[in-house]
């Protein structure tokens, strides 16, 4: 990349920031209206606004359904968070350590619920949890988002093992560790940083899931997603646009933490400064 | 029954292959064992055997006359430097070294780890790298860091997989003389693998050679080169110049070989007997090029090539039959040319006898 001649990288460099900024137009346009429309004064959803105002995130205060959306939403991310974060991990490590031929087809299987259309993973969900009279259940959604957000964990932590020497363990049990202790002590602080990356992407998966959410929650347990869905067809007011906005906040948030703990970030970094971890007597 | 670790009869299968097939060695208190080999002969297996890290097919290793076969690894307090080092790239020089006694294995208090990690710092010469990630530590600093560390716990014995493999010959030198010094203030029973003939003669107390998956020899550095017991060891240890023939006689404690229509003598070993084969061992700084000496062996040949070592002139010489046997000798001024017929000489105390197994060379030697 570096040997790439300057009179090519500018030519180049002109159409990829054209095209760059055609694509992100036309990805962030629709963030953008729909930020602009939530300090709408009108109470339709017209574009430019007449006016300006807070009175939709005011109304989304007021509003207890909104609150308890979003109450809702987070009490089935945390669990899903933690859940997708135990069994991805181990997932992720028994398929680093695993010698078995049929692998790759236990790779692919781990991954299939990130590759299988949501609609197809929530209509199955129905069908499983129906009989078990559990749908309509905060349960029933910890366990679906749970399924799809276990290949995020799976991957994120993947990446971060390929860059630990498996053998480490056995030298530190030589050492007079147990299993439990060396996997404590050696394998877990190197892939801390995907573990902690893929728990986060497990809770925006879950948070912001519309799909199974429509098909299980019901009436009972309105997530927020779930509860925007019926606020566009049932009323039609800007505090939809209010709520996007403060979930594209909150999820941007999450997004750049998460960026922050993945596992690349931490490697391209030095593991210390010379001067701050340097020689003393 | 007073050795520290006894490996008897250890097999590790990986398939249908044998990576170890029946293992046999025991290792004195306070001894430094060399396990030398060519690669792949299963030196890292008997190692990973000893510490735990796979378990034998078959065969038990003893511990103080105790089976340690089936302990855990974590349990059986056998410190283990592995090819490439292995150290804790998370952690801190100080924090790799204080790892074992920080494990419920190997526990003490604030002060005594303290006291402890320091001596072993002093003693490797690693004081002043405290701070440093493994990363940031040469080669040769890393490698003291896995010593370090696999010695503060005071293991009952020491397993060190070609330590100095990764390091320059000068570092190399220092550090065998290091690991010595070392064992000697310790008084530390170690195993030390490695597939360097001149490391092994420099560290060794005893050195076990093995050849795939099976103990050639075992022996101090001077009874394998002076009196290997097969030609593997003559061969693998040193150059060595080797021929096949005939006993005729046996006089006096002296044997006559017919080797083609030469005769050579040699002093006579136990368990022979009139027509049995023999292999006959010269080591190329016995063999002198064109200096009759009386009451030598001696063979005609013709000179390939000489060389100037500095140290030593090295001639090769094609025997008759197309043998070539090689002289190292102390250098004169000039070397020898090239197409040259001459005479090879070597004293008869210096010819060793190997017990045959099939008749590698010729027999048919011009007199
Ligand atoms: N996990 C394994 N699976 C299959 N074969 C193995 C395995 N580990 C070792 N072997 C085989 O066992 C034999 C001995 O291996 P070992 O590592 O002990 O050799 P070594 O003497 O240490 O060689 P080197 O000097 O190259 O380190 C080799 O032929 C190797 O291919
Ligand atoms: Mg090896």
């Amino acid at each position: 990349m570096v040997t790439v001649d300057k009179e090519e990288m500018a030519s180049s460099g002109l159409f990829t920031k054209v095209a760059a900024a055609a694509v992100a137009a036309l990805l962030i346009s629709p963030i953008i209206v729909i930020s602009v429309l939530s300090f709408s004064e009108s109470r339709y959803l017209m574009f430019p606004p007449p006016g300006y105002s807070l009175r939709w995130y005011q109304n989304l205060i007021q509003d207890t359904s909104w609150r308890h959306a979003f109450l809702t939403s987070i009490e089935i991310a945390i669990p899903v968070m933690f859940l997708a974060t135990l069994l991805g991990t181990a997932a992720a490590i028994a398929l680093a350590r695993s010698q078995s031929r049929a692998k790759e087809l236990l790779i692919t299987l781990t991954l299939t619920p990130m590759i299988v259309p949501s609609i197809v993973t929530a209509v199955a969900a129905f069908l499983w949890f129906a009989p078990v009279h559990l749908v309509e259940t905060p349960i029933a959604l910890v366990f679906s988002h749970t399924a799809i957000a276990i290949p995020l964990v799976v991957l994120s932590v993947s990446a971060s093992l390929q860059g630990v020497d498996q053998s480490l363990e056995l030298c530190a049990r030589s050492l007079g560790a147990s299993p439990f202790l060396a996997f404590r002590k050696i394998t877990l602080p190197q892939i801390r940083a995907g573990i902690l990356g893929g728990g986060l992407f497990a809770f925006i998966t879950s948070f912001d899931e519309p799909v199974i959410a429509l098909f299980i929650a019901g009436t009972k347990t309105v997530t927020l997603p779930k509860r925007m869905w019926d606020g566009i067809r049932y009323e039609i007011d800007p505090t939809v646009s209010a709520v996007s906005t403060i979930i594209v906040l909150f999820t941007l948030f999450l997004v750049v933490l998460a960026f922050h703990f993945s596992p690349r970030r931490t490697r391209t970094s030095p593991p210390a400064s010379p001067e701050t971890g340097g020689r003393q007597a | 029954m007073n050795a520290h670790l006894r490996i008897a009869n250890l097999v590790k299968r990986y398939g249908p292959t044998a990576a170890l097939d029946g293992v046999s060695f025991e290792v004195e208190p306070g001894e430094l064992k060399v396990l030398l080999g060519p690669s792949g002969s299963g030196k890292s297996t008997v190692l990973k055997c000893v510490a735990g890290l796979i378990s034998p097919t078959s065969g038990r290793i003893l511990l103080r006359g105790q089976d340690i076969t089936d302990i855990p690894i974590h349990q059986r307090k056998i410190g283990l430097v592995m090819q490439g080092y292995s150290l804790f790239p998370h952690m801190s020089a100080y924090d790799n070294v204080a790892f074992p006694l920080r494990t419920p294995m190997h526990r003490c208090g604030q002060k005594e780890l303290q006291k402890r990690v320091a001596q072993i710092f002093d003693l490797t010469g690693l004081t002043g790298l405290e701070g440093q990630r493994p990363s940031e530590l040469s080669g040769g600093e890393q490698q003291r860091v896995a010593l370090a560390r696999a010695l503060v716990f005071s293991p009952e014995v020491l397993l060190l997989d070609e330590p100095l493999a990764a390091l320059d010959r000068e570092l190399r030198e220092r550090m065998q003389d290091e690991i010595r010094r070392i064992h000697t203030t310790l008084g530390m029973t170690i195993i030390y693998v490695t597939h360097d003939q001149a490391e092994a003669m420099k560290v060794a107390d005893r050195i076990a050679i093995l050849n795939r998956g099976q103990v050639a020899q075992v022996g101090s550095a001077l009874e394998l080169y002076e009196s290997p017991s097969n030609e593997f060891v003559a061969r693998f240890l040193g150059g060595a110049n080797l021929l096949t023939g005939r006993v005729i006689s046996i006089l006096d404690g002296v044997i006559k070989v017919e080797v083609g229509k030469c005769e050579l003598r040699a002093p006579s070993v136990d368990g022979l007997c009139q027509d049995a084969l023999v292999t006959l061992l010269v080591r190329p700084e016995r063999v002198r090029v064109a200096v009759p000496e009386a009451d030598s062996n001696c063979l005609p040949g013709t000179i390939i090539n000489s060389t100037y070592l500095g140290s030593a002139l090295q001639t090769d010489v094609s025997l008759s039959d197309g043998t070539v046997w090689r002289s190292s000798m102390t250098p004169a001024r000039s070397s020898f040319k090239a197409g040259v017929t001459t005479n090879i000489h070597w004293q008869i105390e210096d010819t060793h006898i190997l017990p045959t197994q099939q008749s590698v060379n010729s027999l048919h030697l011009e007199a």
